[in-house]
């Protein structure tokens, strides 16, 4: 999922890239909370799990209650990443492919499985304000400094975390 | 005793002593920790030690017809009779921590209990530990370390929003 800096936080990134990867892990971080929260893109709550799933083994070994999280093993919603990012713009999305997969049945139900929509991939309006107005004091220090020498020394240790596909 | 070391790589370690921020470090050892004692909790439930695919042994007619017997009180809601889970007290799984040696490597263990130990009172968590080790209901095997692939990747992705959000600050 595309995600546009400029049109979300109103400053322009493509010279700051310890900003715009902040961003971006701002973004990712709501919507992890928010489906933990049980809230869906939209806001409203996910729909309830099945009986079934619920006394299921996996369900019981997690220790997982009725609260609709989309969190079993953590390993969807924890392996979610910043899959690309230029310029002005971030992407968000799964470099794992099984976690890609799983996350695309929430998202578009599977009627063969009975698995319900739970479209939990994306923010809203309000969602983006919310981003937006934690960040405020943020942007308005990082704009004007330069990347300071343990921001470039992170940065470089993210490059090389990526670069490790060994995981 | 149970327990496991484990390394979590030069560079992770680097950036660790780098960059991090000694109030950082320690939440990122403990997001680490609650993330894998979680992980170690919930396959010993489903009845798979952490790092190795198969699963507990199968218990015996006579041992499933004795767990019967333990199905009421306040059980796990994993538990079953049929299945060893390591769930009939939950004492071991309460016992697992995690804690951090040296700047690479971390610490997997079950803790020592801490009441004293007297004629007729349960076993403490070494010997538990050592009994289920003798029977292969072991939840940390020392036999071919394959851990699940998703841990590394898991490690990597704390790490990678742990540096992200170290840039706001």
């Amino acid at each position: 999922m595309k995600f546009n800096l400029k049109d979300i936080f109103g400053v322009d990134v493509q010279d700051n890239e310890a900003l715009r990867l902040a961003m971006a892990e701002a973004l990712l971080t709501k919507i992890i909370d928010k489906t933990q929260g049980n809230k869906s893109r939209t806001g409203k709550p996910f729909k309830k799990y099945s009986k079934s799933y619920m006394n299921s083994l996996d369900f019981k070994a997690a220790g997982k209650t009725g609260k609709v999280n989309l969190t079993l093993s953590g390993d969807m919603l924890g392996l979610i990443d910043v899959t690309d990012e230029s310029r002005n713009t971030v992407t968000l999305g799964w470099e794992e492919s099984d976690e890609q997969g799983k996350a695309h049945g929430h998202i578009t139900g599977n009627p063969k499985t009975k698995l319900p929509i739970r479209d939990f991939f994306g923010l809203n309006e309000k969602d983006l304000r919310e981003v937006k107005n934690k960040f405020s004091d943020e942007i308005s220090t990082i704009k004007t400094a330069k990347s300071s020498e343990r921001d470039r020394a992170i940065l470089r240790f993210i490059k090389s975390l990526e670069d490790d596909t060994g995981g | 005793m149970a327990e496991i070391k484990w390394n979590i790589g030069k560079t992770a370690a680097e950036i660790a002593k780098k960059v991090m921020r000694a109030s950082s470090k320690k939440k990122f050892e403990l997001l680490i920790g609650e993330f894998i004692t979680t992980r170690v909790r919930a396959r010993a439930r489903k009845g798979q030690p952490l790092n190795n695919t198969w699963h507990f042994p199968n218990l015996k007619p006579s041992t499933i017809k004795a767990r019967k017997a333990l199905t009421k009180g306040g059980k796990h809601p994993a538990f079953s009779p049929a299945r060893s889970n390591l769930t009939i007290t939950g004492q071991l799984l309460d016992a697992v921590r995690f804690d951090r040696l040296d700047d690479t490597s971390f610490l997997l263990f079950i803790a020592p209990t801490k009441r004293k130990l007297e004629l007729g009172t349960p076993p403490n968590n070494k010997q538990l530990a050592g009994y289920l080790e003798e029977k292969g209901f072991t939840i940390f095997s020392k036999k071919g370390i394959r851990l699940d692939r998703k841990i590394p990747l898991r490690i990597k992705q704390i790490l990678l929003r742990f540096l992200r959000k170290e840039l706001r600050k």
